[in-house]
């Protein structure tokens, strides 16, 4: 039993674990992800398509033994940590002390210099204790808590980051100026309404940003306005408002005969079915500075130099009609006029609400502090002793000896070029 | 000044690079020091040059040349000319420009291919954070690339006939090894920062920190690579040649994440 729980936490399994980790990256960027199960069939033949979608492969970040393993490398790590954690406080409180000097393959620097007491300081060890024969200093005790803190960090980053899968709330809303839409799968009520949306375009028709004016309401009836764009979202009662995309909509007018029977906005890809009749108008694309070149419908500049939509007219589920029309130009079946008129944009704001973003960043701050520690807090000892009426100079450092060596010498060797 | 005098600055840089890598192979070859000297000169000329034209570049665009696969490619060149520059001096290794230069060459040839044009930045690309991401990832690569060059010598060393100028001329394997790790160390501190602004950016630009796309997905594979470097390392029976082969992988995936993902599999990064 104990044979088995070494192994939970040996950093063999730990590592073994991350070696099938990168496999499944390797497998998940390879074979495009959450694809219907068609794509992997023809793409991949039924043999190998059917295995792909019965091992969920086709979404393999998310697949329960995928998870299963980022569950096991997250058991090993907090095991090892907590082994680790006394181990380390213990060397940290209590384990740097100067009898090591019998038991450590310490490294030897003769010097030419004079007072033991004053090399220490000058060698920067501020904190020294006096030994039997001469000075002990140590310093950079703080890096041997890197790899810990590191491990720390990791776990935070995992536990956030699924927590937040679970938790986060990811959903969208689109419309036009002037309209009201509420949050949908919020806990509480979060209304949008989109005060103005704006193109910002340079003179060479690229775009340089895209601004919408937004109104957040909340269901305690307190109100947040600001500006959404793209690199700066809008903040407000714990959610996040992304500008993500854009498209065009029309405002569609029905009449019937001379009767005004439905006015509303439409946008690219959506329809609009009469109430008392299965006449259905579907907008399916909309240039707006149109033209036909090699027979295909195209727009020339992203002004509204010549708006033209397509349409598609369904009765039932059968298509009567399939065309493009230009703004305020009628549509008619029978006694039924539809005209698309007043182009504009519609902006697509994404709304995310993630508890635990602030963790993981935390976990990623530690992180970066953790590898400073790893990689540049050495843990250097020092002894200091006089021989023969000489000064000699031992160090020892668990990681980076020769370098700490290295740096000693040149060290004690200005010090020496300072004295003479 | 201008693109044009960018332009030519570049292929200075790029012809002398290519100058300097002759020599330090010729050093190699001939076993003559002149060379190496010729090599270390070149090599530091071609990075004042190379240094020049971005800067001309950076004056020309009005931002930082880190947003295309030309600008990426001649950044990251420099990164690895800066990071050899600096572990040379450091660890007084003369000879370390004869390992990394062809890496180099191969760099900036592959820059030297790409479009030179400047264009327009699309919104999600106008952003600092994105900035610091790219600025980091050539701190980054530049480190891996030159781990990649004494990785590879570290494993060739035993096999080079001439003991003579091995011990004269290349450090002896535990110094290699350590100089590898010290470059891993920094490589790896700036990889993580990488995908930590990278993290940062994607979310305010595109709402999610992390959305397996195949280039973050890759960086995470280059990041475990050389996060396994680094246990093997410290693991007893695993270290010299096993870590200096993960060493070599760890490489190869980063050139991956930066031309294979861009070429191979589609992604939000593609222009990148
Ligand atoms: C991606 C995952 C991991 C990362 C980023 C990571 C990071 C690190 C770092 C930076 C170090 C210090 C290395 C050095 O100073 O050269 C370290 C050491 C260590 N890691 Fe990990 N680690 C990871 C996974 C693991 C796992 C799964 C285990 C399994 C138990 C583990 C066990 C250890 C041990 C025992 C040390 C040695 C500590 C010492 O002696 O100072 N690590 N790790």
């Amino acid at each position: 039993m104990k044979k088995k729980l070494n192994f939970l936490y040996s950093m063999k399994f730990g590592l073994a674990v991350l070696a099938v980790l990168v496999a499944v990256c390797v497998l998940g960027s390879f074979i495009q992800q959450g694809k219907v199960e068609n794509y992997y069939l023809n793409l991949y033949g039924n043999q190998i398509g059917y295995l792909i979608l019965g091992l969920g492969i086709d979404d393999v970040f998310h697949c329960w033994w995928v998870i299963l393993l980022a569950g096991l490398l997250c058991l090993n790590l907090v095991l090892c940590s907590i082994v680790r954690f006394p181990i380390i406080f213990k060397k940290f409180k209590s384990g740097y002390t100067a009898d090591r000097f019998e038991s450590l393959p310490v490294f030897r620097i003769e010097t030419k210099l004079t007072s033991s007491e004053d090399v220490m300081k000058k060698l920067q060890y501020t904190k020294s204790e006096k030994c039997s024969d001469g000075w002990y200093g140590v310093k950079g005790k703080w890096g041997i808590w890197g790899s810990w803190l590191c491990h720390l960090s990791l776990l935070m980053i995992i536990i956030g980051y699924s927590a937040g899968q679970l938790l986060s709330v990811d959903t969208s809303i689109y419309g036009v100026p002037g309209q009201t839409k509420s949050v949908e799968g919020a806990d509480e009520v979060i209304q949008i309404t989109i005060d103005d949306f704006e193109v910002l375009l340079r003179d060479d028709h690229t775009v340089e940003q895209y601004v919408a004016t937004l109104t957040v309401e909340n269901g305690a009836h307190q109100v947040v306005t600001g500006t959404s764009m793209v690199n700066e979202p809008l903040d407000a009662f714990g959610y996040r408002f992304y500008q993500n995309s854009l498209g065009w909509a029309n405002v569609l007018s029905v009449y019937k005969g001379e009767e005004l029977i439905h006015e509303g906005i439409l946008c690219v890809g959506e329809s609009y079915t009469l109430e008392e009749f299965p006449l259905t108008l579907v907008l399916a694309q909309f240039y707006p500075d149109f033209a036909m070149v090699d027979g295909q419908p195209m727009t020339l500049t992203p002004y509204l130099n010549n708006p033209n939509a397509i349409f598609g007219l369904y009765y039932e589920q059968n298509l009567l009609d399939m065309n493009y029309v230009g703004m305020e130009k009628a549509i008619q079946v029978d006694d039924y006029v539809f005209v698309l008129h007043h182009p504009q944009q519609y902006t697509l704001i994404q709304v995310l609400y993630d508890p635990t973003m602030q963790f993981v960043l935390l976990g990623g701050i530690i992180m970066l502090l953790s590898l400073y520690l790893s990689f540049y807090v050495r843990c250097e000892e020092c002894w200091v002793k006089k021989e023969d009426g000489k000064i000699v100079v031992y160090g020892y450092a668990q990681r980076g000896s020769a370098l700490y060596q290295q740096t000693l010498k040149q060290k004690i060797k200005m010090l020496e070029e300072k004295e003479s | 000044m201008n693109l044009t005098t960018e332009i030519y600055l570049f292929y200075a840089a790029v012809a002398l690079y290519c100058i300097s890598a002759v020599c330090y192979i010729l050093f190699f070859v001939m076993k003559n020091e002149k060379c190496c000297k010729g090599g270390e000169l070149t090599l530091w000329l071609a990075f004042l040059i190379h240094t020049v034209a971005l800067v001309a570049r950076t004056m020309a665009a009005k931002r930082l040349p880190l947003t295309n696969q030309y600008e990426f490619a001649t950044s990251f060149a420099w990164g690895i000319a800066l990071v050899t520059l600096i572990f040379k001096r450091k660890f007084n290794f003369k000879a370390l420009g004869a390992v990394v230069c062809p890496v180099l060459v191969v760099l900036i040839g592959y820059a030297a291919m790409q479009s030179k044009e400047i264009n327009e930045l699309m919104p999600a690309l106008q952003s600092n954070w994105l900035s610091i991401h790219v600025g980091c990832a050539i701190i980054s690569y530049g480190s891996f690339g030159v781990a990649f060059g004494v990785a590879f010598l570290y494993l060739i060393r035993e096999h080079l006939k001439d003991r003579s100028f091995v011990d004269k001329y290349l450090p002896d394997s535990e110094l290699l090894d350590l100089i590898g790790y010290r470059a891993i160390a920094l490589g790896f501190i700036f990889l993580t920062l990488v995908m930590i602004t990278g993290a940062i950016w994607a979310e305010r630009a595109w709402g999610h920190y992390w959305s397996w796309d195949p280039k973050e997905t890759w960086s995470l594979i280059t990041w475990f690579i050389y996060a396994i470097y680094l246990h093997v390392r410290i693991s007893k029976g695993w270290q010299g040649k096993k870590a200096a082969w993960f060493a070599l992988i760890g490489f190869i995936c980063v050139i991956f994440t930066y031309i294979g993902v861009n070429t191979l599999i589609p992604s939000l990064h593609s222009y990148a």
